[in-house]
């Protein structure tokens, strides 16, 4: 377990790095790199199948640096990285992956679930909104239904919180009077 | 080439690509990846129109795993039985036969899943594959007859009552 969560880590310090991946393969032709790129991604979800997570890792690897354009390998690679429960690495390599990609609602999607099982409170519901405003202007209403119930989930878990808050509050407060009156019977 | 694969392409459910995308409200720990398993499956069908089945297999797999739903399920189990049915007019049998199986497996996992009421045309359509299976792969009339007319039970399948007749002829 603890090899794979090292892969993924890996693919944490490589988003961001779209632009300097890109320089690197400069020179060759886009097209070329393009299918090349998508090709590596197809066998990323062929090594998936296989249970061969090491193998997909580097596959979606190769595909970011030959193409940093297309944002689909970022995605799994962030989506990998929740499933390991790598929830910091997730957060912070979906918010370099925003950077590259400032108008993508799905990026920003995963970003948004990232910060919440991370427990980012306020990064994980402006990345919601985000998602979800993206997805409005793009005329997407079925994702931006999506991205409206990943906010009211939030929203919803952030009051049930205060709520449990202000009970525990109202309780301790009482238990302190209950003290202070039983001392002053006393 | 025994297997109807021009009718499954037809058959493969577009609505899948949206199912579950709009969970109802409510608090829930289950992440809602409907919106990267749709990408994953219009990727899934890009790759099968173009020919490219393990892939088309690979990226249906990942959709499914992230978001397994009913419609997902049937469009995974559809591509199976394309490429069993594939595997099977290249002459390779125990490839066709192992995808043909899990397509099995699938279908009856779609079948489980699916709102019988609602989606009466989408289990009729599960049952005339399974009977295409047994008819064809696993040739067994007897079982492929079964799943015809539990098709035509749900849905008045066109396939289906083809298909009957076809056994009742005595031709495959």
């Amino acid at each position: 377990m603890k090899k794979i969560i090292a892969i993924l880590c890996l693919g944490v310090f490589l988003a961001g790095c779209g632009k300097s991946a890109q320089e690197q393969a400069g020179g060759g032709n886009d097209q070329q790199r393009q299918e090349a790129a998508k090709k590596l991604f197809a066998q990323s979800m062929i090594f998936l199948q296989e249970k061969n997570l090491k193998a997909s890792v580097d596959s979606l690897k190769a595909s970011i640096a030959l193409d940093p354009s297309d944002p689909n390998p970022y995605l799994v690679l962030g989506q990998l990285l929740i499933k390991a429960e790598e929830f910091d690495n997730a957060a912070q390599f979906l918010e370099n992956t925003a950077k590259t990609f400032p108008d993508n609602g799905t990026v920003y999607y995963m970003l948004s679930v990232a910060n919440r099982m991370a427990g980012n409170k306020l990064p994980s519901v402006l990345a919601a909104r985000r998602s979800y405003e993206i997805f409005s202007a793009a005329g997407d209403q079925v994702n931006a239904r999506t991205s409206a119930a990943l906010l009211e989930e939030m929203i919803k878990e952030a009051q049930a919180a205060e709520e449990a808050s202000k009970k525990a509050s109202a309780g301790a407060l009482k238990a302190a009077e209950e003290l202070v009156l039983g001392d002053q019977k006393k | 080439m025994f297997f109807l694969l021009g009718l499954l392409f037809a058959c493969l459910v577009p609505g899948a690509l949206y199912a579950d995308a709009a969970p109802e409200g409510g608090v829930s720990s289950r992440i809602d990846y409907s919106i990267i398993a749709n990408r994953a499956e219009a990727q899934a069908i890009d790759a099968i129109e173009q020919g490219r089945m393990k892939e088309g297999l690979a990226f249906m797999r990942y959709a499914l795993d992230l978001d397994p739903s009913a419609f997902r399920t049937l469009n995974y189990a559809s591509v199976l039985f394309a490429e069993g049915a594939s595997e099977f007019d290249r002459g390779s049998k125990t490839l066709g036969h192992k995808l043909l199986k899990e397509a099995e497996n699938q279908l009856s996992r779609a079948i489980a899943d699916f709102d019988p009421q609602e989606h009466a045309v989408f289990v009729a359509h599960a049952y005339f594959l399974l009977g295409e299976i047994y008819l064809h792969g696993f040739s067994d009339p007897g079982l492929a007859q079964d799943f015809y007319y539990r098709s035509i039970q749900y849905h008045d399948n066109e396939p289906s009552r083809k298909a009957v007749e076809g056994i009742r002829r005595g031709i495959k």
